[in-house]
This record gives C-alpha cells, sequence and structure tokens, in this order.
C-alpha cells in the first residue's frame, strides 16, 4: 500500500503523486507560473469575447442584419453619414426596416464617461410612460438604462451635465441587452447639438427581408454603397472584428499569453530536468525491472500533464476573477459588457494546458529516454 | 554531468533574477522623480513628429451658452519649423483653414506661401469657443521643460504641486508666470495644470479627465480648462500618427 492507500506501488500515479509530495515547492512553482499565463490571457481573451458576445445578443435584440456606416472610419464610432441618405436607403427593395443612430461617448458629470444613442423623433427608444400614456421625450430630456443609472447613482428627477450641457432624467429603461442597459437615450437633435454634428447620425441599422437570397443581399449592399462612395454596408459580425476595443483587448490577451506561455514551458522544462535528473537512479531501476522507455517517457509526460491541468483549473479561476475586474473596468469608460463563459473558451484553456505541458515535457521525456538500466547499478 | 551544470545554471539565474528585480525596484525609488519628469515631457511635447488630429472643443459661458467646434490639425515635421495645417468647422462657426509654422527658436508665424493671411491674436478666442488662441498655439507649438517644484509641506498621499512646466521658447508673451502640476499619486500622471502669475494665483486650471494611448502614442485625450469666462472640454476624437505629409 502506498501512502494514498492504493496498491499500485510501481504504478503510474502513485509514482507521479510521489514525485510531486516529496517536491511540493517545485511543484507550487511550475502551477503556479502555467497559472499565471492561462489566467492572465484568460482575462484578457474572455473579457474581449465577453464583450463581442454581449454585443452580438444586442444587435440580435434589434433584428440588425447589415449596418451602414461612414466608409473610411477604421473606429466605427467616429463614423459620420448624412441623415439625408437614410430616406434613400429605406425605399431600397428588400429592406424590412432602417433605423438610424447617433452614438458618441460623453463626459458625465466632469467625472465618467457614458455612451449616448441618440435616436429621430418618433422611435420607441424616446418614448416612456407617463401615467396610463406613451409621450416622447422633450428636448433637454433623457433615458437612462436601469445599469447605467445604479453604477452612476442616477435617479428620474435628476438633472445631469453631459459634454458641459444639463439634462433631466426623466425616467429609466430596461434594455432588451446588457450592453444598452449602460447607454443613455436621448433625442437625436439634442445629441447632434450637444456633439456638434447636426444632420449626422453614426450607422444605418437595417433589417432586411426575410428569405432573401444570398445574391439579393449582394445587390441589395451594392445598391446603398453607390448611393454615395462615402458609405460603407457591412454585417453584425464584421462590424464586430472591427470593434478596435474587443480587438485590442483580444490582441493584448493573445500576446500575454504568447510571452507568458513561452516563460511557462521554459520553468516548467527546468523544473522537469531537474526532476528527472534526481530520480535518475529511480528511473533506471524501473528500467531494470522491466519498465520501457516509452513507459518511463510517459511517467515524466504525465507528470508534467498533471501539473499543467492542475494549473488550468487555478488559471481559469483566476482567469474568471481577472475577466470580471476587467469588464468592471471597462464600465467606468461607458462599455457595459456581461461576462460570458463559452464552451470554446474552457476548450481553449484545456487546449493551451496540453500545449504547454507537452512542449515543456519534450527535454525532460528526451532526457529520461536515455536513462538506461547499468545506471542503476552505479551507486 | 549534464544535470550538475543544468543545476548551477538554474541557480546562477535565479539569483541573477532576483538581483535584477531587486536593482531595478532600488533604481526605481531613487529615480522616481526622473522617470516621472521625462514620463511628462514626452506627454507634453509634439515637436518634430507627423500626426493628424481632429479635437472636440464644447465651451459653456458663465451664462450657460454652450458650443461646439471642431478643430482638425494636420502637422508636418520641419527641420526649418514643423507645419501646422488647422482646420476648425462647427455648427455655428464658419469653417476656415489656417496654416502656422512652429519656429524651432520660439514662437509661431504664418506658413511661407500664405505671408498675408492674418495671424490669430494670442489673447482672442478660437473660433466657436471661449478659450484664448494662446493655448492651443502654446500647446501645439511649445516645447515644454518639466522640472521639480518644491513646496512647502507634503501631506501623505494628498496630491500636491510637484512638479513646474515651463515653455523653453517662449517668443511671445502669455498670460501667465507658471505651470504647476498636481500629480496623481498613484498613477504618476498629471491631475490638473494651473497657470499661476507672479502673485501665484490660480489663472485658469487644465483638469485632465482622460489620458490615452495609441500605439506608441501617449496624450492627453480628455481635459477640462477652466477659465474665469466659463469651462472649456477638450476632447479628442481621433488621432493618426505619421499621416502629416501625406495630407
Amino acid at each position: 500500500m502506498n501512502r494514498f492507500g492504493q496498491t499500485d506501488q510501481y504504478g503510474m500515479i502513485s509514482l507521479i503523486a510521489d514525485s510531486i509530495m516529496c517536491r511540493p515547492l517545485r511543484a507550487l512553482i511550475a502551477v503556479l507560473s502555467i497559472a499565471v499565463a492561462l489566467g492572465g490571457a484568460m482575462t484578457m481573451v474572455g473579457a474581449s469575447e465577453s464583450l463581442e458576445a454581449t454585443l452580438q445578443r444586442g444587435y440580435a435584440s434589434r433584428a440588425v442584419d447589415l449596418m451602414v456606416m461612414q466608409a473610411d472610419k477604421s473606429n466605427p464610432m467616429t463614423s459620420r453619414i448624412s441623415e439625408e441618405f437614410v430616406d434613400k436607403i429605406k425605399v431600397i427593395g428588400g429592406i424590412q426596416s432602417v433605423q438610424a443612430l447617433l452614438v458618441d461617448s460623453l463626459l458625465l458629470d466632469d467625472d465618467s464617461s457614458i455612451l449616448v444613442y441618440g435616436w429621430p423623433p418618433g422611435y420607441a427608444e424616446i418614448s416612456y410612460r407617463l401615467g396610463s400614456q406613451l409621450a416622447e421625450l422633450r428636448q433637454g430630456q433623457v433615458l437612462i438604462g436601469r445599469t447605467a443609472a445604479s453604477i452612476n447613482d442616477l435617479h428620474p428627477g435628476e438633472t445631469i451635465e453631459l459634454n458641459l450641457g444639463r439634462f433631466e432624467i426623466i425616467d429609466l429603461f430596461d434594455a432588451d441587452n446588457f450592453f444598452e442597459s449602460g447607454v443613455l437615450f436621448m433625442r437625436l437633435d439634442d445629441l447632434q447639438r450637444i456633439t456638434g454634428v447636426q444632420g449626422a447620425v453614426t450607422f444605418v441599422f437595417i433589417d432586411l427581408e426575410p428569405g432573401l437570397t444570398e445574391s439579393l443581399r449582394l445587390d441589395l449592399v451594392e445598391e446603398i454603397e453607390a448611393i454615395s462612395p462615402f458609405l460603407k454596408v457591412v454585417t453584425t459580425e464584421q462590424f464586430l472584428q472591427q470593434n478596435q476595443l474587443s480587438a485590442s483587448v483580444r490582441g493584448l490577451g493573445r500576446i500575454i499569453l504568447a510571452t507568458n506561455a513561452l516563460l511557462s514551458i521554459l520553468i516548467i522544462s527546468t523544473i522537469m530536468v531537474l526532476t528527472v535528473s534526481e530520480r535518475r537512479q529511480e528511473l533506471a531501476i524501473l528500467r531494470a525491472i522491466g519498465w520501457s522507455a516509452t513507459r518511463v517517457s510517459m511517467l515524466v509526460l504525465l507528470e508534467t500533464a498533471v501539473l499543467s491541468m492542475v494549473a488550468a483549473l487555478l488559471g481559469g479561476a483566476t482567469g474568471l476573477v481577472g475577466m470580471e475586474l476587467a469588464l468592471g473596468y471597462l464600465q467606468t469608460i461607458g462599455v457595459y459588457s456581461e461576462s460570458i463563459v463559452t464552451m470554446q473558451q474552457v476548450a481553449w484553456l484545456c487546449v493551451s494546458a496540453v500545449a504547454i505541458a507537452s512542449i515543456g515535457a519534450a527535454l525532460p521525456v528526451y532526457y529520461a529516454l536515455k536513462i538506461t538500466t547499468s545506471e542503476a547499478l552505479r551507486k | 554531468m549534464i544535470f550538475v551544470n543544468l543545476r548551477a545554471a538554474l541557480l546562477v539565474t535565479v539569483l541573477l533574477s532576483v538581483n535584477l528585480m531587486l536593482a531595478q525596484n532600488i533604481y526605481a525609488k531613487s529615480g522616481d522623480s526622473e522617470k516621472t519628469i521625462k514620463r511628462l515631457t514626452t506627454l507634453l511635447n509634439r515637436s518634430g513628429k507627423d500626426y493628424r488630429v481632429n479635437i472636440r472643443i464644447t465651451s459653456r459661458g458663465k451664462n450657460d451658452e454652450h458650443s461646439v467646434v471642431y478643430l482638425m490639425a494636420t502637422r508636418d515635421a520641419d527641420p526649418a519649423g514643423d507645419i501646422l495645417q488647422l482646420r476648425i468647422s462647427g455648427d455655428n462657426t464658419p469653417s476656415q483653414s489656417i496654416c502656422l509654422k512652429c519656429l524651432p527658436k520660439g514662437g509661431v508665424s504664418s506658413c511661407d506661401d500664405q505671408p498675408d493671411v492674418s495671424f490669430p491674436e494670442l489673447h482672442a478666442v478660437f473660433p466657436g469657443s471661449i478659450l484664448p488662441w494662446e493655448e492651443v498655439l502654446v500647446g501645439a507649438c511649445g516645447d515644454w521643460v518639466v522640472e521639480n517644484y518644491l513646496t512647502e509641506s507634503t501631506t501623505g498621499h494628498q496630491p500636491h504641486q510637484d512638479y513646474q512646466v515651463r515653455l523653453e521658447n517662449a517668443a511671445f508673451t502669455h498670460g501667465w508666470s507658471n505651470t504647476l502640476v498636481t500629480m496623481d499619486t498613484d498613477s504618476k500622471d498629471p491631475l490638473y495644470f494651473d497657470r499661476v502669475d507672479d502673485q501665484g494665483t490660480v489663472l485658469r486650471r487644465i483638469r485632465v479627465l482622460e489620458i490615452g494611448a495609441t500605439g506608441s502614442w501617449r496624450g492627453i485625450r480628455r481635459a477640462i480648462i477652466e477659465l474665469p469666462e466659463g469651462r472649456v472640454l477638450m476632447e479628442v476624437v481621433s488621432f493618426r500618427k505619421g499621416v502629416g505629409k501625406s495630407r
């Protein structure tokens, strides 16, 4: 019986457990180094994917198939197109409905940023319940998403300052998606005036008629872009790809993963080489009692894999906490996102851990393969 | 043998890393002020670089009058003096373009190809705003030198005026005698720039709200300037590095 009450005294599990328990500090360093690598990367990649997924749900809830924006803008948020184009787009066949809006990030009470959507008159977004009837916002009035109101401690009836202009909060609204619950709605003409862009909108959202073929869809895109060279039509997927914030967070996450993974591979490789060197005689005895070189190297590989999987669990937990903190930071700049963990992220975490383990184990496995039975008799 | 060498190598690497970390920490403590001065100098000085920036200037006067104007500035770095092409547009402001040359020895002049174009008065207000022209000109053409500023008392972690910035190439008389910088003790970034007179009275306060980074560029993205006439919000809407020559 071994210390775990198991009978596989010469089995792999007990040998791996013995090795780890005999060198706890070394195992801890190996686990922590990989956990930090995976946790840091998961924080960034998870935050960017959460943001993208939240935006995607937002577009889905608004039934957005296509988006029209300014052609030469690398940052979609700075897109400004003339309102005149909206009427021309509306009459194109195959389009079920259009929504035009101006989006800007404004300074709220000299303190923080808030994303503001400006909607044209007649839109449901700028109407609120007044007694038993619906009323539309007048100039100088705004509606605020419930999450934004809660985070900024704002209430109906209060006056706020947006880019040095005063506005009254008329009511809170419940958005269909989390992203928009962190947004403030106002009249389009108010937002145009406060940002100095009369007659301009940021996007035109297009909902296509159901059952449109791909060819008709492409014709429709061409027809819209033919209205003016300043117009560009993108799908919501293309728009998300262009989203600079999530793209930069995702890119940073990949750089962090690459550099940290390299460091982790070096650390785990060195630690495992040291372990193999210390257990050289023990491994030679295993060879002498009949273990094949492959089985001995498998022992080393499995030990590395065990450490990596523990690190993946720890890194995953750290990454989740980090993701929450990163999304919390994004809220301070007016970007609201749900924390979304997908199966893809979990799979990616496991694959990364296995990759680090496999590459990190290469050198120790090589040394283990070189151990011969004769070394058991040397000391 | 190889394992003995490997173990020795690992030990040396670990010790070396620990030493390097400690040395860096010691250096960081002794060189904090120099690092902050360098950081602040980079943040403020823009000369010798090509870029195009679009700035939104929102003003609110004492009587609640609100106005917005956009300033698109394209800079061409030139050893004979950086060329600044300014395009001003706003809903209530006639669009206009002004070409200026930031002279290497200080001061600003009209561009060589536009000698007859009237030069903005330093104390005149920037079109469509309540911001004095001098703030735009010293911001664009000034070479700033950051120095330590000795305060009489510092109270723990409270922000205090640590540094002063002065114009190295002050070829024109500006309306203040010194600019004091209040730093954020945690982020080591500026919180306020106070334009003060000879008596130390704050004439104008520039409150830094957001510092942003685009690649290697780092600059003030959002700031409020508090003036006797009201407040001005300056926001960088877009910034592109290295596009000056291709305008």
